[in-house]
Parts: structure tokens; sequence; C-alpha cells
């Protein structure tokens, strides 16, 4: 043997040894035990390099490997990782519980197949319409319409593909696979906003309901309030609109028809939702009947601070009408009311009046906790319907940002 | 159909076969198999078959001094070993059969 042949073999044994790297010590020693053995016989045998008799180390590696039986097939190397893996799962499989398990989830994959159609039109919907569909839409509009021939045969194509998959080659079912993850991932997140988004009719909030699920009051984020309409004033009595109005909480404040009215036309924000705290409410029927209003603030000066406003006849107006006002703060737990303008701004300053005209009223009696401090005019008296009440200097103490979309004031339809 | 493939199910039979004739080393019996005819599997497949039907207790083992070359391991067939080889040849002549009536072989058998 030559000294080329020793060198041969030692370059070679050394590239066998690292290929074996990732097979466990005590196999890989049994598996090299002949090693050099057999490279010199082979080396004897011809002068030709190794190589060429054996192909590369690598390729020999791969083959002792293989004929061993270690846990690779020898059709591919199977990394560390890989070798957990496929133990971890053999450990899974072997449990008693995964049989009953997996022929649970079996039986429930027709349940997934239409889940997942419907799902899968809710994705392509609002990524193509870009709008946000309810579980259940009104079907008398024409994309919704769309929406109820799309659900049904979508549903059809996914438990069709759901019935035909054992029919699949390999490689299409590792692809249905990866559609199923995609699916789930990216819309169950939207059902869950969804179902949180069901109870709530505040103001709008550019979809991102995460912020107005802050509210102390648990309970709900509104107070519907028994009256026919508010209509906001400024400090120097000019009729104010797009007003939307918040108790101290950061509930939106939602008034209730009057028995004999219809449901006023609430504006649409941009996601789709109905605003119904913006004031005043567009009201078909009812004319306010604010004959009271321009009188008594005309009395006014409107070069006064607000602090200074003279208003003891809207403050003598107001008493007239506290028995329902009472009851406003009492029956909703309102103990202040807070205005922002569409932008999101808020308002300072703001005057409330309801449909006949009288001042909107929160007194001490009416509430069970919390403290109404007024501001007064010069004469002395309480202007008692100037918002927000003094007691509270913030505004809400939750984070309610009104953020409003440009395009508010009118519903965007299609 | 690659050979190979076919082949590997079977090495294990050839080499129990190969060694219930004679004890013999690593490279005697790639060399046997070779000069029987089945010069289409690889070295490394031969070798990894011997450790695997040792590591399966159907082989005894023992080394030989050599005087010329490195020492040699020899391999030899055991009862285990034995019994497993006539097991294989029974499931091999009858698999065998039915290949031949599947292909239509049945006159040239």
């Amino acid at each position: 043997m030559t000294e080329s042949d020793v060198n041969d073999i030692t370059s070679y044994a050394a590239a066998v040894r690292v290929a074996l790297s990732e097979v466990p010590p005590e196999e890989r020693e049994e598996l090299l035990e002949d090693l050099e053995n057999h490279l010199s016989e082979v080396a004897a045998e011809s002068g030709a390099p190794l190589t060429q008799r054996l192909g590369s180390p690598e390729d020999y590696a791969r083959e002792l490997r293989a004929a061993y039986g270690t846990s690779a097939q020898g059709s591919w190397r199977a990394g560390a990782w890989q070798i957990r893996v496929a133990d971890a799962w053999s450990w899974i499989v072997s449990q008693p519980i995964y049989r009953p398990v997996r022929s649970f989830l079996l039986d429930l994959r027709p349940g997934w197949w239409v889940l997942r159609g419907y799902l899968a039109v809710m994705l392509l919907w609002n990524m193509l319409v870009g709008a946000p569909v309810g579980l259940v839409s009104d079907p008398f509009r024409l994309r919704n319409i769309l929406w109820l021939i799309a659900v049904p045969t979508v549903i059809w194509g996914s438990v069709y593909l759901g019935r035909r998959s054992r029919a699949f080659p390999r490689g299409w079912s590792g692809v249905v696979a990866a559609v199923n993850v995609v699916v789930a991932l990216l819309v169950l997140p939207g059902v869950a906003e969804l179902s949180t988004q069901v109870p709530y009719y505040g103001p709008p909030q550019n979809g991102n309901v995460g912020t107005v699920a802050a509210p102390q009051n648990k309970d709900s984020f509104e107070v519907a309030v028994a009256l026919g309409n508010i209509f906001p004033y400024s400090q120097d009595h000019k009729p104010l609109n797009d007003v939307l109005l918040y108790d101290q909480d950061g509930r939106a404040i939602v008034l209730t028809p009057l028995s004999g009215e219809t449901e006023p036309n609430y504006p649409m924000g941009a996601d789709r939702r109905l605003i119904k705290n913006i004031y005043p409410l567009p009201q078909a029927a009812s004319a306010p009947k604010v004959s009271l209003m321009p009188s008594a603030p005309a009395k006014a000066s409107p070069a006064h601070h607000a602090e200074t406003l003279p208003d003891s006849n809207l403050a003598n107006n107001s008493e007239n009408s506290t028995s329902r006002e009472e009851r406003l703060g009492q029956s909703y737990g309102i103990t202040n009311i807070f205005a922002y303008s569409k932008e999101g701004k808020n308002l300072e300053g703001v005057r409330l009046y309801d449909q006949d005209g009288e001042a909107i009223v929160l007194d001490n009696r009416s509430v069970t906790s919390g403290e109404i401090s007024y501001r007064t005019g010069p004469d002395g008296l309480p202007i008692k319907n100037f918002y927000p009440l003094l007691q509270q200097d913030a505004p809400p103490r939750v984070a309610f940002p009104p953020f409003l979309a440009p395009t508010l004031e009118t519903s965007p339809t299609k | 159909m690659d050979t190979t493939q076919l082949l590997k199910g079977v090495l294990d039979v050839a080499v129990l076969a190969v060694l219930e004739k004679q004890d013999s080393y690593g490279y005697d019996v790639v060399r046997r198999l070779r000069e029987a005819g089945l010069d289409q599997v690889g070295d490394a497949s031969i070798y990894g078959t011997l450790r695997r039907l040792y590591r399966a207790g159907t082989l005894t083992s023992y080394v030989v001094p050599s005087e010329e070359g490195p020492h040699r391991k020899y391999y030899g067939i055991n009862a285990t070993g034995r019994a497993v080889l006539a097991e294989s040849v029974k499931t091999w002549a009858s698999f065998a059969q039915t290949m031949n009536q599947v292909l239509h072989l049945e006159r040239e058998v």
C-alpha cells in the first residue's frame, strides 16, 4: 500500500466520521469499527481512488446507516431536532388517550369543513370588500345577496374537498393542511373580535374595540336614557351639531326613543356601526320645540366667561323639569356628562337641553354616589346644565378615544 | 425497476446465507456476494447489514490476527441466525413463486 493510499484512506475515513456525527456515539462506534479495514482492503485491491469504488464519503455514511437501520432511512438525513420531533410524536401516539381523542377529532371533521368554508368567505370578504360582516347580515342589500350566495357555495366546496381529501396525493394533503392553518389563524381572532363587538353600539372606534372595553362600569358600554332628544349649545349660545356625549365612565349616552316615535336615523361610522350618541339626533318626525332656547340665551352677554355666565333664567327653567332630570341621573348612574366633537376633541362648556327646551340637569339628589357641583353664574345661582360639571376635572377616567372617521356624517353606501 | 431497492430487502438473507457456508470477515462477504452476482449492492450496505445482524443477535464475531494486514473481524452464524435464515428462505421461495406467477414466468423456472 502506497503512502498516497494511506492518505486517501485517512481523509475518506475522516469524512465518513464527520458525516455520521449526528449518530449517537455508541451506534457510531459500532458502525465505524471496521471502516479502516474495509478501506484498506479496497485500496489493496485496486489502485483507483476510494471515491471511484465507493462513492463519496457522505454516500458511504448514508448507505451504512441505512443498512444498519438507524432512525434515518437513508433517503434523507435526519437532524437532531427531527429525531426529537419523531420521538415526541411516537410518545404521543403511544399514549392511551391518543386513540379516543383522535377518533373524536375525526368525528368533528365535517363540522370543521363547514366552519372553515364560512371563515374563508369572511376572510375573503374582509380582504376584498374591506368591511367586516356580522355573523348574520342584512339580506336586503345587493352585496349581502352576494354574501348569501358565496357562503353556501364555499361551504359546499370545503366539504367536497374534505370528503375527497384522502384521495389527494401526498403533496396535496400538506397544502390543504397549510391552508387550514392559515384560515384558522387569520380568521379566528376576527371572530373573537366580532363576538366582543356584538353588544356594543357606542361611539365609532375605527374598529379598535380594545380601547373601548375599559369602562369601569362593566355591564354596558352605553347608557340608554329616556329622552326625546338632546340639543347641545356652546357657551355663547349657539346650537352645536354632531356632539358626542359620554358619561363620567366613558359610556356612550344613548336615548331610548320615546313611545310612539320611530328610531332615529343614526349616522353610521366608518366601522359600519351606528353612532347613537351623536346629538342632536336627526329626528325626521318631531321638530324640536326649542323656542325657549333662543330667547333665553339672548339675554346673556356672549363676551362673558363661562363661569360668569349670567343664566338665572335657564337655571330656573331647569328647576321646573327636575323631576325628569333627577330620574335621569338616578336611574342611569350618570354623575357627569362629557361632550366631544366628531373630530374627537373634548368640548368644554357645553349646555344641554332636551327637545322641549328644558335644561338637562343632574343633581345631588339624583345620584347614589359621587358628588355634583355646578358652576355658578354671577348672580350666585348654579348653572346646572353646563357640562362637564365641576367635580371632575379630567375628561372620562377611562381611555375612551372617540376617534371618528372623516366620513362620519354620511353612511358609506355601496 | 431499480435493482438496488430490490436487493436491499433481501440483503439480510443473502448475508446470512453466505455466512452459513463459512465464517467470514466484512470485505470477504462483499467479495463473495459480488462473485455470486450481487454486484449492485454497495460495500457500505453490506457492512451496515453485518452490523445490524450482529446487533440483532443472529451472528457471532471474533477477531483473527493477520500477518500482512490489520486484524480481521470474522462473523459466523449462530442458532438464532440459522432459524431466521430458514424462515427467510421459506418466505423468499413462496414470494418468488408468487412473483413468477404474477409475471407469467412459470415456464422459465
